[in-house]
């Protein structure tokens, strides 16, 4: 068919970005307007044409409703729209219906009107019902959306013990809705947009419009509109296409499913991007202190939760240097440790054939091995499974000599320190930066250690994320930001905006 | 996008943590003993006058500089000096910068040789230092200025570690103060220089300050000071504790001052010590070499400081490499510590004199 | 960019997995807890050097191992031991080094100098004189501790704690030896009744480098006190002053004190005068006469302040007429006080030769739980 190879021809030149003009519109015949419509949905079982025949006297059908079964709620079609149009047709048979009559007729919350086929398609596939009248040359779309989706729960990798628990689902209206709960601001904007050729998903900028910084969010949105993918499922695909420096260890983007976390970070000038479909919010621009901050902190009292923000930094530090500290000990260093110590440790590594740097690495990957493979369990088995580990790595390694029971508690210290990170993703940084750590460890000892730890400075130093310096505020120096840095001030002491805001925005109102 | 600075500049809060960083390197470890062997017990008095002393060089040399906000080093010395002139002197600079790079790259390969690593080969050593010298360099300097802010923090632990060994120190060793005569004061300077060195860097970073302003001079003569007193608190405990006999012996005092008491949980302090000091010469190597390279690309204007970087790579590495032992070592570190005193004292007192014959007129011309 | 990264990438790995230079495995180690050092019996000029280290095995029959060996140095006869070593020796835990007598008579400045070169020495190793000769001492097997260094380190700490020895590690030892004005001295172990008993209640004088004797007692302690490292010590002493019969006996505990030292020099004649205060609480008086009485405790104070005068000075006597070093340090304040008059070569002799007044101040605090 000559006008479907023309469609077909034009689809594969035109991709998302900007759409050129369709020349495939609605025409006034609706016999013309469904074929074209079922020749697009051939072979679409899920998508249903249904007919209304409102004038008698003709065979034409005289309104065809589109949509998809599955994403459209049935009680608002039935009753919004087929209900009023038989209504309307039972009471005024002979006068004809017009376009603009079935607007005012239909009880809908939301009416918008298209002559274009590729919209059209879009919003049926979206949820919408298209409505053709015969003799008009637009269509009505009608906002009948209603599928199935996850209730508002808690969520399952970030708790606080204090704050709410609600979390972000998969549908991306309930989780701008959530924000705006929290945000009755008319200045919280939600800019739209769609990424992924044969996705469509929709994606939506949220930001705080006279707090932002309009280069970065006029950059952020271009980017995302110039990103070429076929298909986005979560917002894991946007952060590594967004993001500028896919090589670091570090995350650019801070991942969440709290609303909280979200609408606390909106204030600070910061802007937030939601996927459809995906239950992760990013938050960007961040630096490396927004990893160690959780939203219980500001909800805790002062003293405790700085006491619990020093001792995630020191669960920083364990987590990537424990392992190394040990290995360099032991193999280089051994005059450090007291006397009775190192006889103990001397004794518990006789049996052991092993050197400490092969323990450690046999250790660690158990580790991963274990918890990559728990992260795949039913619950059910996980619990066998947790137990059989800790007694296999526990008690009958160290029985075997195969390795040193120092080393089980080194390595369990270690485990645990890595968790202690609210952004789940970090955990993987640290796993992945102790590697290297322990590598160097064993063959340069303290040295290595060193070495090792001046590069990960460096990186993190020369590390952007959008413009906004990584390890702001340590470094460029901000004296004024390092309140809520390390350790936070009280709540009233908090008058500032950490990053650059436009001009007379910088304190809190 | 969002970013305050464009590339290549530092903030003046990071001129000053540079100053600090780049002079509290290498010279800490045997300050003690090269002003004691002339000075006796009143070494501290010489480093304190010393360290005086330059935070007012410091103090003219911005002030003089301050008067050319948008010039980079070589233009305002072309412009000062003659252009011919300030060529040769700004080529030497990066000689002598590159040199005093390597120079520090080898002391800092034989003190992990003999504390922490003895068998390891120093080619070994040196390579993983120029290796991550390049690393942190090559993204040019404003990244170098955020890495020292945070490695200046490594240099906390010196003051804690001052304390401990106090309580075997004795008061007695300083005294008669002031008996060795103003003579043998004045001569136990020129020792420490080498210590001290490294502010001349100024010249070059200071047109790379993006937040110029009056405070610069205050700061920087305030980071000046508190080196002062950090390396004079240094030599006057290390002296009460050995006394100025003794001290003459110990090659590198600052370790062996943590040597003399039992400390419960780690038993050698210094090895601790020495992982700390390790990151202070990273921080004054990635400075210095930067620096050097700066001064290079200035004189061929050539367009990125990385090829510079690259290129003196393996030259540094051969350098630290050349002197044969730590005798050579050390007299190399007297003739930088001769040529610091000429660019760290004879040219800023040099500009300061041109600037005050013709530079007042310079600087309004260029102000038109 | 990435293409030198991957270079240097590559070059760190193959370094990696090519070395491992200085990798020393703990089991692979003789951690040398001490050393002893004594004239070799067969050659003249060479030193017996002893070291003793656990075998951490608890599988062995041994739990300690004990290796000799001669050399010339002590660092030639270190190599020798190396050679009847199944492990690697290191002296990086090393606490007590062990001096015969004989070496001590000899001169241990060499073996001084050798300890501290190395920085895998430490400065706080503890020095000890041994009566006879080291090597005996360390084959003696104590019945509580595997290891011999390991008790009598832990019974100096306890001497060291009372007071009743100074504290002298290899660093103050050669502070003492290279600075003028004071000469060191090294705590003296001697056998006690039975053959695994020690007694650390002495202390041996040296000048320079060699030494010239020992005093010991109550001697031992108060030259502790002379040198202001007094802690914790004991001074018994007969109350009222009398014959040791008659009268009771007090004994006071010395906690810490303050020493001054003040030097004049008239007509080319040197007074020192020290004056130690010291702060006491009465750990026991026989008699049972009341002691919660101001005029009781002054009385006392005074005793005990002329005892310690007496017996302050006959030591200084010793010191100076038998012995002839100045092993308080006074030579250091007559330095910065008179620097024309002191003489670093003859300080010893102008030591002999100045008046020298203890002025003791004891101070008494606190009696005890009974009147």
């Amino acid at each position: 068919m000559g006008f479907l190879d023309g469609i077909r021809a034009s689809k594969s030149q035109s991709n998302n970005k900007s759409k050129p003009p369709n020349n495939h519109f609605v025409a006034k015949d609706i016999v013309f307007n469904v074929d074209y419509l079922e020749k697009r949905f051939s072979d679409c079982s899920d998508i249903v044409f249904r007919k209304i025949k409102s004038n008698h006297k003709t065979n034409k059908d005289t309104i065809v409703l589109v949509f998809t079964d599955g994403l459209v709620e049935g009680m608002s079609i039935n009753d919004g729209i087929i209900k009023q149009i038989n209504l309307y047709s039972q009471i005024y048979n002979s006068k004809k219906i017009n376009i603009d009559l079935l607007q005012n007729l239909l009880l809908v919350n939301e009416i918008n009107r298209s002559n274009n086929f590729d919209e059209i398609i879009e919003n049926i596939l979206s949820g919408n019902t298209a409505l053709f009248l015969e003799g008009s040359d637009e269509a009505l779309i009608l906002n009948t959306r209603g599928w199935e989706s996850r209730a508002v729960e808690e969520s399952s990798v970030e708790s606080v013990i204090r704050g709410s628990k609600d979390a972000f689902v998969e549908n991306i209206r309930t989780n701008t809705a959530l924000i705006r709960r929290k945000l009755k601001d008319p200045n919280l904007k939600v800019k739209d947009l769609k990424v992924g050729s044969r996705s469509n998903t929709s994606i939506a900028v949220v930001y705080i419009g006279d707090i932002t910084n309009q280069q970065l969010l006029n950059y952020v949105v271009n980017k995302l509109e110039e990103i070429e993918i076929d298909g986005i499922f979560d917002s894991g695909y946007i952060e590594q296409l967004l993001e500028e420096n896919t090589y670091s260890l570090f995350p650019q983007m801070q991942v969440t499913e709290r609303p909280d976390k979200v609408c606390a970070n909106l204030l600070e000038g910061r802007m937030a991007i939601l996927v459809d479909g995906s239950p992760d919010a990013l938050i960007l621009p961040i630096g490396f202190i927004q990893l160690f901050q959780s939203p219980g902190d500001y909800y805790e009292r002062l003293v405790f939760a700085n006491f619990v923000r020093l001792i995630r930094f020191f669960g920083f530090i364990i987590a990537t240097t424990f392992p190394a500290i040990y290995v360099a000990i032991t193999t280089f260093h051994q005059e450090i440790l007291p006397t009775d110590f190192v006889l103990d440790i001397a004794k518990s590594r006789v049996e052991v054939p092993f050197p400490p740097i092969i323990e450690v690495l046999l250790m660690e990957g158990t580790i991963e091995l274990l918890r990559e493979a728990s992260d795949r369990l039913p619950i059910k088995i996980g619990q066998t499974i947790g137990i059989v580990g800790a007694i296999v790595i526990g008690d009958a390694a160290v029985r075997a000599n195969i390795v040193s029971p120092t080393m089980v508690v080194v390595i369990a210290i270690t485990v645990i320190g890595s968790y202690i990170f609210p952004h789940f993703s970090t955990s993987y940084t640290m796993r992945f930066i102790r590697i290297p750590m322990i590598l160097m460890a064993a063959t340069f000892g303290a040295f290595g250690i060193i070495i090792t730890w001046t590069w990960l400075i460096y990186h993190l130093c020369s590390l952007n994320s959008f413009g906004f310096a990584y390890l702001s505020p340590f470094a460029p120096s901000n004296l004024v930001d390092m309140k809520d840095a390390a350790i936070r001030a009280p709540l009233f002491g908090l008058k500032t905006r950490p990053i650059p805001t436009p001009k007379g925005k910088k304190s809190r109102k | 996008m969002i970013s305050k600075f464009k590339d290549g500049e530092i903030t003046s809060f990071q001129s000053y943590i540079m100053i600090i960083s780049i002079m509290v390197g290498t010279g800490v470890l045997g300050l003690a003993r090269s002003v004691a062997e002339i000075a006796k017990q009143d070494a501290w008095i010489s480093v304190l006058v010393n360290g005086i002393g330059i935070s007012i060089i410091i103090a003219f040399t911005i002030f003089v500089i301050s008067k050319f906000p948008q010039l980079t080093f070589i233009q305002y010395m072309s412009l000062l000096l003659t252009k011919p002139l300030a060529y040769l002197v700004v080529f030497a600079y990066g000689i002598y910068a590159i040199f005093t790079t390597s120079l520090i790259i080898r002391f800092l390969c034989e003190m992990v040789g003999t504390w922490f690593l003895p068998r390891t080969p120093l080619t070994v050593i040196s390579f993983i230092i120029v290796a991550t010298l390049v690393y942190i360099t090559k993204d040019g300097l404003t990244f170098v200025g955020r890495f020292n802010e945070i490695i200046v923090l490594a240099i906390i632990p010196f003051i804690f570690l001052i304390f401990p060994s106090l309580s075997e120190a004795s008061l007695i060793n300083l005294k008669p103060i002031g008996d060795s005569g103003i003579h043998s004061i004045i001569k136990g300077i020129p020792p420490s220089f080498y210590a001290f060195g490294g502010y001349e860097v100024i010249l070059i970073i200071y047109p790379f300050i993006s937040n110029k302003n009056k405070m610069n001079i205050r700061y920087s003569m305030l980071a000046i000071l508190f080196v002062t007193v950090l390396y004079t608190s240094i030599v006057a405990s290390q002296i009460a504790l050995f006394g100025y006999q003794e001290i003459t012996e110990i090659l590198y005092s600052f370790i062996n001052y943590l040597d003399v008491i039992d400390f419960p949980i780690i038993e050698r302090i210094e090895i601790f010590f020495t992982f700390f000091w390790t990151f202070a010469v990273i921080g004054t190597l990635s400075i210095q070499f930067i620096a050097g390279c700066i001064a290079f690309q200035s004189v061929f204007k050539t367009k990125k400081t990385n090829t510079f970087v690259y290129l003196f790579t393996p030259i540094i590495y051969i350098l630290s490499l050349l002197p044969e032992n730590s005798v050579k070592v050390a007299e190399y570190s007297e003739i930088v510590g001769k040529a610091n005193v000429c660019f760290g004292i004879f040219l800023p007192i040099i500009l300061f004199i041109m600037y005050l014959i013709w530079g007042r007129k310079k600087a309004y011309d260029k102000t038109i | 960019m990435i293409k030198p990264f991957k270079l240097i990438a590559i070059a760190v790995i193959v370094m990696l997995l090519t070395s491992c230079w200085d990798a020393k495995q703990l089991d692979d180690l003789y951690l040398v807890y001490g050393i002893g050092i004594d004239t070799s019996q067969e050659k003249q000029q060479h030193f017996l050097v002893t070291i003793v280290a656990p075998t951490i095995d608890p599988e062995a029959p041994e739990p300690k191992v004990e290796i000799h060996s001669e050399g010339e140095s002590l660092r030639n006869a270190q190599d020798n031991i190396q050679n009847k070593a199944a492990r690697r020796i290191t002296f990086a835990n090393t606490k007590v080094l062990f001096i015969g007598e004989d070496v001590a008579n000899k001169g241990i400045g060499i073996h001084i100098d050798s300890m501290l070169r190395d920085p895998e020495g430490r400065g706080t190793i503890k020095l000890l004189v041994v009566e006879g000769r080291a090597v005996n001492l360390m084959n003696v097997e104590p019945q509580t501790t595997a290891l011999v260094s390991l008790y009598i380190f832990d019974l100096l700490k306890q001497s060291q704690e009372t007071s009743t020895v100074p504290r002298v590690t290899l660093r103050s030892f050669n502070n003492d030896l290279k600075t003028d004005g004071i000469e060191p001295v090294i705590p003296f172990i001697k056998y006690g009744n039975k053959p695994s008993e020690f007694q650390i209640n002495s202390v041996g004088l040296f000048n320079k480098d060699k030494m010239v004797g020992i005093v010991e007692g109550i001697d031992s302690m108060l030259l502790t006190l002379l040198r202001s490292e007094v802690q914790d010590g004991f001074i018994t002493l007969p109350y009222p002053l009398g014959e040791v019969e008659e009268s009771s006996i007090l004994t006071l505990r010395v906690m810490r004190g303050k020493s001054k030292i003040e030097t004049s020099l008239i007509n080319n004649e040197l007074t020192i005068i020290q004056e130690v205060r010291l702060n006491a609480h009465i750990s026991e008086y026989t008699s049972s006469a009341p002691v919660f009485d101001d005029k009781t405790i002054k009385s006392m104070e005074q005793a005990a302040n002329s005892q310690i005068k007496i017996i302050c000075e006959e030591l200084l006597k010793k010191l100076r007429n038998e012995f002839g070093v100045d092993s308080i340090g006074y030579g250091k304040y007559v330095k910065v006080n008179h620097p024309v008059f002191f003489d670093a070569e003859e300080w010893n002799e102008q030591f002999s030769r100045a008046n020298i007044i203890i002025k003791p101040n004891v101070k008494i605090q606190m009696v005890g739980s009974r009147q």
